[in-house]
């Protein structure tokens, strides 16, 4: 089961929402401090995403399995380019695009 | 080299877009194909040096791994050109196009449509033309889908697209070069290269706008939709050499009646 940072926070069992959205918490490493941070809500592609407030965009992308993946990336309608993602920590309530080139005419 | 000593032939002369010259006329469009290979082997059927591409969000949570189209047409082989399909305003096409940019590392050439109609996927000119302006003052080589209005063609190249592409028919109709007088108006009138851009639905609609004297075609479903794509491909590069050698070869005027090939002289009976 991936850590659950709701529960580290809360002191209990994998929160049931963490559960439904383990994926979000891949690969991330179990805090040392669990009052270290903040879960923020954004948003990504349109979805609702959980995160802690220190997230950066290069972490992000990283997270979602994108590492190295030709993407562009847009934080609140502006672009962030690539060599900012890791420099750029994410806020709640952002609104994050990540796009890619498919077929198309 | 070819032993012809029609240097026209052995030499065509490139399309020339934004001072970069390309020697095939045929653009191909990557949509609408079986899967990842069926497109690259149909693009490599087609010769097309530029290919168009969509922008569109990731699917988050789904296999990462995935191939990628850019991993079967990478840029550094092909001239990748963004299209801005799907957007039916100005601000949607320029943020796909910025967008666009920054996903091909700065790559300024794009493809302009902005649609107006889900219906006939005609393209909405007020539109067009306000998204052409902004994004020629931002830097952008574009390259822009239009009706084929004569007027709207000449007033496109001279806010600065580098190419003016006016429809044959509708997106994926297969209609073939509807209305050729325009086509052939817009063509005498430009100092930019002219492309039609959808409508074409085989081979001899594809010659057909060449033989008006375009400088290219830009199709995508006549090849991907056909029933065997790779095949349609390489009958499309076929038709626009063909098209682009007899428009150059100057065709013979249309006449009524008869005109005897065979000399009427030295007839022995």
């Amino acid at each position: 089961m991936a850590p659950c940072l709701a529960a580290a926070i809360a002191g209990s069992g994998p929160h049931l929402y963490c559960q439904a959205r383990a994926i979000v918490y891949d690969r991330r490493p179990v805090p040392a401090r669990p009052d270290a941070f903040l879960i923020m809500q954004i948003k990504v592609n349109g979805q609702p995403y959980e995160a802690e407030d220190s997230l950066t965009a290069a972490a992000l992308v990283e997270r979602l399995g994108y590492a190295g993946r030709r993407l562009a990336l847009e934080i609140n309608r502006e672009i962030v380019p690539r060599s900012r993602w890791s420099q750029t920590p994410l806020q709640a309530d952002d609104e994050v695009e990540l796009v890619h080139a498919i077929g198309g005419g | 080299m070819s032993a012809s000593t029609d240097q026209t032939a052995s030499t065509p002369a490139p399309l020339v877009i934004a001072g970069r010259e390309y020697r095939s006329r045929l653009l191909v469009g990557t949509g609408k194909y079986r899967d990842l290979d069926e497109n690259r082997r149909a693009t490599e059927a087609s010769g097309a040096e530029i290919v168009t591409v969509a922008i569109r969000r990731t699917n988050i949570g789904q296999t990462p791994g995935e191939p990628n189209l850019l991993d079967v047409l990478p840029p550094d082989r092909y001239t990748i050109l963004p299209n801005t399909a799907g957007c039916f305003d100005a601000d949607s096409a320029v943020r796909t196009c910025r967008l666009a940019r920054e996903l091909l590392d700065g790559h300024d050439l794009v493809k302009l449509e902005v649609l107006g109609d889900q219906k006939t996927l005609f393209p909405d000119i007020v539109e067009t033309l306000k998204a052409a302006e902004i994004l020629i003052r931002d830097g952008f080589k574009v390259m822009v889908y239009t009706n084929d209005d004569p007027l709207i063609a000449k007033r496109l190249e001279t806010m600065g697209c580098v190419a003016v592409m006016p429809l044959a028919a509708p997106i994926g109709s297969g209609l073939g070069v509807r209305n050729p007088y325009n086509i052939l108006t817009i063509v005498e009138n430009a100092q930019v290269p002219v492309l039609v851009d959808a409508g074409v639905g085989t081979a001899s609609d594809a010659a057909i706008a060449m033989e008006l004297g375009c400088d290219g075609v830009l199709m995508n479903t006549a090849i991907a939709g056909a029933r065997n794509p790779v095949l349609m491909a390489s009958a499309m590069k076929k038709a626009v050499e063909a098209g682009r050698e007899a428009w150059l070869a100057g065709r013979i005027p249309k006449k009524r009646f008869a005109s005897a090939s065979s000399p009427l002289d030295g007839l022995f009976f």
